[in-house]
């Protein structure tokens, strides 16, 4: 035989072969428990409909997944498609280690971008580009406690909001009047946790017209609005004492808390709750009605070696079809899924109704918390700084200036 | 000697009833000092049986509602916890005993041997405990997804006997040979024994408060590694306590309390009991170092 039919022999066979082949996707997330086993009867179905595509699931703590994974990207070790939590977007997006979708998703009718309001796609969004999928839309809702309602002869906060009524001075005289008249904290709107003060305070300070960052990423914590939220939670905290104060731990759960903000996650939390509770919306500040979304989203990393099959993952994990069966544990971030009735009466403990008016009816005016690459630095100064906030007597404008001050620095 | 120390004493005072209320005074400032210990431990302890609610709602109560073990069953069928806990186990019978055989050659070797570049040598090995292991995370990752060994146990059993644990037992273990006389060598050679049988047969046995120390050094670092499990396993099956612990949370990454703290009392149980078995070793074995050393 001669050489070019050799070589085309050749060619055809290490084609064939290639054909033939495995493709092995690495799958990277922090699930656990019953979010675990979904995503591997996932990843099962998947390689049901693509047998030449097999899915390994990675797992990794929550608490040091990004961590991981900057080390397996640095070993060119990096996985397929993974998780990626809101906090480490900035950094894995600045350094080129997630893969713009965009030219994938943009064009595919099927898969539906426009089905993913733009809010939900702030924090993935570079000018055209986009890096991830939310697949986690957590909205921060109001949880309360309806039996410490009932004692004290306070409005439902649900009732007061299809009123018309449900603001921060209803929010503050409901909490001061469950302290008086049950003894019980009337409302807790930060985390045990002192680093995430961010997930609760953050949406207190956007109603009244505040922010960490203005549009230019300029410290905006001694702005008007951010000072008028801070001097609001310091007088819940000293002046009616129906606030915890830092460092005090009752939590929500305990029984012990009128009112707490969190994402609609902490539900799981509250599977033993010895007491009737509801969820609601935030209360409406001068500012408007702003809840914060806690995101986390699908990647596909860049040093990824089956790029064309790890988009196709993607895709079948974002798909409308799939954001349904995760909706269980996940608020969907799609339209489509998250008004259906299917999502709106998926979890037994919070009615339809109450889902559809807390989280449904919220994300028009949600807000991603969107941050620099030295966030964790930045966090840390604000972590530090709201000791000498929330002080009783506290002259907050000089500490909040001096606040910004640092946070320029950095 | 008895009878001398009891002439000194006021007529009918024994010396343990002279000593009592200083005793007393002792006893109270330790039981002051062991609070900030002992409370964390009491509380996870209490918290262990409660709910998730209860925990943060009154810390130390524990009543009879509380007493409830649904959060320990609740550990082993929801999370594969019975199989991380059998790979610790597994991997700590590994560690230690090689850990004590490699450390005890390694410095009897640095101690006794003459041999050129010993100084150098041993100085390298200190490194090993020196550098940051965050520093040697990159280079190390890639030796062993190039050895194919990533995502199994072996990087975790290696980086144990050979990084930091390992270089400070062969640090224990070398100043301790410096310190038995070397006339025991020579006794032994004079009476047939080459270089093994003297460390095998003289040294060796004169070497349990050092050994001790070692093991339990390195027990407490293989039951809490935590790093290189991390870097290393991607599979939930194959992962650690110290990882385990970390599992129990909701998909935003809020901790379920109840579980972490059930779980983390199951943790802690081996370590101290094995801490009150073997506590006069210990420090009987800390004491000798610092003494000889």
């Amino acid at each position: 035989m001669k050489l070019p039919g050799m070589l085309l022999c050749l060619t055809t066979l290490l084609a064939c072969t290639a054909g033939a082949q495995k493709v092995n996707l690495r799958f990277s997330t922090w699930a656990g428990g019953d979010g675990l086993a979904l995503l591997q009867q996932l990843s099962r179905d998947y390689s049901a409909q693509n047998p030449e595509v097999q899915i390994s699931v990675e797992v990794t703590p929550f608490a040091d997944y990004g961590r991981k994974l900057a080390i397996q990207v640095a070993s060119g070790d990096a996985p397929d498609v993974g998780w990626l939590a809101e906090r480490d977007v900035p950094t894995f997006v600045s350094s080129g280690a997630v893969l713009n979708l965009s030219p994938a998703l943009g064009k595919d009718k099927t898969f539906n971008l426009g089905d993913f309001p733009l809010s939900t796609l702030s924090l993935w969004t570079r000018g055209q580009a986009v890096y991830g999928v939310p697949f986690s839309n957590s909205p921060l809702v109001l949880f309360y406690n309806k039996d410490l309602f009932q004692k004290s002869g306070v409005k439902d906060p649900l009732l007061q909001y299809s009123q018309a009524r449900w603001d921060y001075p209803s929010f503050q005289a409901a909490s001061k009047v469950i302290k008086d008249k049950t003894g019980a904290f009337g409302a807790r709107v930060m985390r045990l946790d002192p680093k995430a003060w961010a997930g609760g305070l953050l949406a207190v300070i956007w109603s009244q017209g505040g922010g960490i960052y203005d549009n230019a990423m300029k410290c905006q914590l001694n702005s008007p609005g951010s000072v008028s939220a801070f001097q609001l939670v310091s007088t819940m905290m000293f002046k009616d004492a129906s606030m915890p104060r830092p460092g005090d731990q009752t939590d929500f759960a305990s029984g012990r808390v009128g009112m707490y903000f969190d994402n609609l996650s902490y539900s799981a939390q509250l599977r033993d709750a010895a007491f009737k509770w509801g969820v609601a919306p935030l209360p409406k500040g001068t500012a408007g009605r702003v809840t914060q979304l806690g995101q986390a989203g699908y990647v596909v990393f860049s040093k990824s070696r089956n790029q064309a099959e790890a988009l196709k993952f993607l895709k079948f994990l974002g798909s409308a079809q799939t954001m349904a069966r995760t909706a269980r544990f996940f608020p969907p971030p799609r339209v489509s899924v998250l008004k259906s009735p299917a999502y709106l009466g998926s979890n037994p403990a919070i009615p339809a109704s109450s889902l559809k008016t807390a989280v449904a009816g919220q994300l028009s005016s949600a807000r991603v918390l969107l941050t620099g690459t030295n966030w964790l630095r930045v966090n840390d100064a604000i972590t530090s700084g709201l000791d000498r906030v929330f002080q009783p007597n506290a002259d907050l404008q000089p500490v909040l200036d001096d606040l910004c001050k640092q946070i320029g620095d950095l | 000697m008895k009878s001398e120390a009891a002439a000194l004493l006021p007529r009918g005072q024994t010396p343990a009833r002279r000593g009592r209320p200083w005793a007393l005074l002792l006893y109270l400032t330790l039981a002051v000092v062991c609070l900030p210990f002992l409370l964390p431990m009491l509380w996870m302890l209490a918290s262990s049986f409660k709910t998730s609610g209860a925990i943060f709602g009154n810390p130390f109560s524990l009543g009879a509602a509380d007493l409830r073990l649904a959060n320990f069953t609740e550990v082993f069928t929801r999370y594969p916890f019975a199989r991380q806990y059998l790979n610790s186990l597994y991997i700590l019978l590994i560690t230690v005993p090689v850990t004590l055989l490699l450390s005890s050659l390694a410095g009897y070797g640095f101690a006794r041997l003459r041999f050129p570049g010993r100084e150098f040598a041993f100085l390298l090995t200190l490194t090993a405990m020196m550098v940051p292991s965050e520093l040697t995370a990159v280079p190390q990752f890639l030796i062993f997804k190039t050895l194919g060994l990533t995502n199994t146990h072996v990087p975790v059993i290696v980086l144990q006997v050979f990084s930091a644990t390992g270089a400070l037992a062969v640090f224990l273990m070398r100043q301790h040979f410096i310190t038995l006389p070397r006339e025991l060598d020579e006794a032994g050679r004079m009476d047939g024994l080459g270089y093994w049988g003297v460390f095998w047969y003289l040294l060796l046995p004169l070497s349990r408060p050092a050994l001790a120390t070692v093991a339990i050094f390195a027990l407490l670092n293989s039951w809490n590694d935590y790093f290189n499990p991390l870097i290393y396993l991607n599979d939930e099956a194959l992962m650690t306590l110290p990882l385990a612990l970390q599992r129990f949370t909701d998909p935003l990454g809020g901790v379920f309390w109840n579980l972490t703290l059930a779980a983390g009392v199951l943790v802690a149980l081996p370590v101290l009991a094995a801490f009150l078995l073997a506590q006069k070793q210990f420090i009987e074995s800390l004491a000798a170092s610092g003494t000889k050393g």
